[in-house]
Parts: structure tokens; C-alpha cells; sequence
């Protein structure tokens, strides 16, 4: 089965739709049931049994057979949708607009969730705000600072086994996303887009690894609170940009973690898969040098 | 058809609600014809082969319903009136 030239939001907005009506067809013949059994009681006469005997005999049985089709329908949809998904996964079909808007959308929601959420979220970007807009041009005293630690980044982590992960298509993603191009110009400067990608500003703190790598087995896991609760602590003992990357990272795919496990993840281990979060993913993080940590921290948070 | 007999009070709220009834079946003709419009050009293959040919049918059934209820809605309204003004009479 297929859907042409319907895109899955418009296959998912006629999913809701039609279960809307589904659902409003089995209210209406609950309530209408209701109203014949009055009637039953107030109206009697040769045309009050004939009334009754089409609706239970004719009206009653076709309605919950539209139900039927409808539900049939809805479920349809929903499995094409399911399909579509992984057929645009398995295309390459994932847009850097498509993700940055779904990017937009996830940390629109996260926002909406828990207030207390903004305030880590909104220091660090206005901090790199202000560091590539009033303070960070060429030749100044700062771009000098900047472009020393990430030299130094380059020197430390040139061999380390946690660039691979620059490879990955969701840290790809993430890196257009739009909270990240807030600090387009800090990470062009300094090269940060082209060495290390967001998952260098994941990595500022050990910590962050561990909160977020229990958030990712959360999500795998389906346990969207749980992950949040993870990611809060990020947050709350990072915050800064470590905080805004790994809850931007996760919040992806916790909303969209249908999509982000067929992610085409190449030589990349997916950490969706089995056991390689734990196995793989976390033991390359933590092989990162200490003073990498330091580093970034110092270049950006303090 | 004849009404034998009416409770004015009790199947007052009664009509209200088949009225209610009508318009929401009516809504959901429009909305369900619309979102099958909708997929009617772009859905392929066996399912949607099944699924157009069923099509048919549950309009038919919702429009039925809909014809029905309206004529019963009709009908009790003006049963209702009528018996409202005899009784006004005396």
C-alpha cells in the first residue's frame, strides 16, 4: 500500500481526523441508542414500533458498520505511515529543514513542559550570543583565547576514538539545528563545526555523559519522563552548553524516536541498537582525555 | 404516522438531543468526505482497492442515518407542536 504524494504530515493530520470521527460516529450512536430508549417510553403506536424496529434492525447495525470502516481506515493510515517513515528513512530522505524543524518544534515542547528548564538553556546561548557578537572578532584579545584552546582541542582529541561519532547523521542533525546555529559564528571561527560537531560541546563534562547516556537507554526504553529527569540533571549540574546539546540531542529523539532508529548510522554504531550505547558508546566518550573537558569548559563555560 | 399520546415535557429534551444528533451526523458526513476526497487520489494498492469499494456503503449508511433520524426529528417536532397547541385549546 501507498500513499502518492502525501507526505507524512499530511498522512498524520488525516490519521487524527478520521479517528476524530470515529470516535465521534461511536459516541453519536451510544447517545442516539439512548435517545430511541426514551423514546420507547414516551411514544407509543404502530409508527413508534416501526421507528424502533429500523433502528435496531437497520439504522443502528449500519452506523457501527461506518465505525468499522472508519477504525479500519484510521488503522490503515496509521500503518503507512509507519511505512512511509521507513521508506523516507531508507531514501535518505531525512532533510536538514525537515530535522531542523523538528529540532524546533521538540525544544518548543520542551519548554512548554517545565519552565525551570529555560533559564540553563537560555544563559548559554545568550553567552555564546555575546561571546561572537560583543566580544569575539579577529584580533581581538578573546578570538586569540578561543583559537589557542581549540588548538589545543585539536592536539589533545586528533587520535581520540570519540570523533567518530562526528560522522553520525542525529549529531549532523543537530549541529543545523537551530539553537545551534545561534552560535553559527563562534563555531565557524573556531572550527568547532568542522573538528569536533556538537558532540565535542556533549562531551564538556563527564558527568553529562553519564546523565545523558541514561537519558538515550530511557528513550530506547520508551521512558520519556525518566530521559527528561536525566536530561534535567545535565541541566541543572552542567547547564551551560552541555545541558542545552544533550537535551536538545535527546529531546529529538525522544520525540521522534520512530524516526531517529532507522537513522542511517553508516560506520557509526547506533546507540538505539542492542547494546551499544553501553558498549561502544560510553567507553569512547569516557577514553576522551580529562583536560579535553577542561578545555571546552574553559573556552565556553567559564 | 401518528403520535398516540404525547408527554410535552418529557420528550421535549428529546427532540433537542436527536436535533443535536442530526446536525453531528451531518458534520460528520463533511468531515469524512473530505478526508477521504483527501486520499481518494494518491492511495494505491490492494488495500485502498478494498477499501474504495467499501467506501460506498458507509456513505450510504451515514446518509441513510441521516435521512432517518431528520425524518423522526421532523416528525416529533411536529407532533409536538401540534399536540402543544391542542392542548393551549384548552
Amino acid at each position: 500500500m501507498s500513499f502518492e504524494g502525501m507526505d507524512v504530515e499530511q498522512l498524520q493530520g488525516l490519521a487524527k481526523q478520521i479517528d476524530a470521527d470515529a470516535q465521534a460516529l461511536d459516541k453519536l450512536v451510544i447517545s442516539l441508542t439512548g435517545v430511541v430508549g426514551t423514546l420507547t417510553l414516551l411514544w407509543n403506536g404502530p409508527a413508534a414500533a416501526a421507528f424502533e424496529q429500523d433502528w435496531q434492525a437497520k439504522n443502528r447495525p449500519a452506523l457501527l458498520a461506518a465505525y468499522d470502516i472508519l477504525t479500519t481506515l484510521h488503522t490503515h493510515l496509521v500503518n503507512n505511515i509507519s511505512q512511509q517513515i521507513s521508506a523516507s528513512a531508507a531514501e535518505g530522505g531525512w532533510t536538514v529543514g525537515r530535522v531542523v524543524a523538528d529540532v524546533r518544534e521538540g525544544w518548543d515542547k520542551w519548554q512548554d513542559i517545565d519552565g525551570r528548564w529555560v533559564s540553563p538553556i537560555q544563559i548559554p546561548v545568550g553567552l555564546i550570543h555575546d561571546l561572537s557578537g560583543k566580544h569575539y572578532s579577529p584580533g581581538t584579545e578573546a578570538y586569540e583565547e578561543y583559537s589557542k584552546a581549540w588548538n589545543k582541542l585539536i592536539q589533545l582529541d586528533h587520535d581520540g576514538s570519540f570523533l567518530k561519532y562526528h560522522e553520525s547523521s542525529v549529531l549532523r542533525y543537530v549541529h543545523d539545528a537551530s539553537f545551534v546555529q545561534k552560535a553559527d559564528k563562534i563555531l565557524v571561527d573556531t572550527h568547532i563545526a568542522d573538528f569536533l560537531g556538537p558532540v565535542g560541546m556533549i562531551l564538556a563534562a563527564p558527568d553529562a555523559i553519564v546523565n545523558t547516556g541514561e537519558a538515550i537507554v530511557d528513550v530506547k526504553d520508551h521512558h520519556y519522563n525518566s530521559a527528561i529527569q536525566h536530561l534535567g540533571n545535565v541541566a541543572e549540574d552542567e547547564g551551560g552548553v552541555v545541558g542545552l546539546l544533550a537535551g536538545g540531542t535527546t529531546r529529538l529523539l525522544a520525540d521522534d524516536y520512530e524516526l531517529g532508529k532507522q537513522i542511517q548510522w553508516g560506520q557509526v554504531p547506533n546507540p538505539f541498537s542492542g547494546n551499544n550505547w553501553q558498549a561502544d558508546w560510553v567507553p569512547s566518550l569516557e577514553a576522551v582525555p580529562m583536560e579535553t573537558f577542561d578545555t571546552v569548559k574553559d573556552a565556553f563555560l567559564e | 404516522m401518528a403520535m398516540e399520546g404525547m408527554d410535552l415535557e418529557a420528550v421535549s429534551p428529546v427532540i433537542s438531543t436527536l436535533g443535536n444528533a442530526v446536525n453531528e451526523l451531518e458534520t460528520l458526513i463533511g468531515s469524512t468526505t473530505q478526508a477521504y476526497h483527501t486520499i481518494e487520489g494518491s492511495w494505491t494498492g490492494p488495500d485502498a482497492n478494498q477499501f474504495h469499494s467499501q467506501w460506498p456503503s458507509f456513505t450510504t449508511a451515514l446518509n441513510q442515518a441521516h435521512n432517518d433520524l431528520s425524518q423522526l426529528h421532523q416528525h416529533l417536532q411536529s407532533n409536538y407542536t401540534a399536540q402543544q397547541s391542542a392542548s393551549n385549546q384548552y
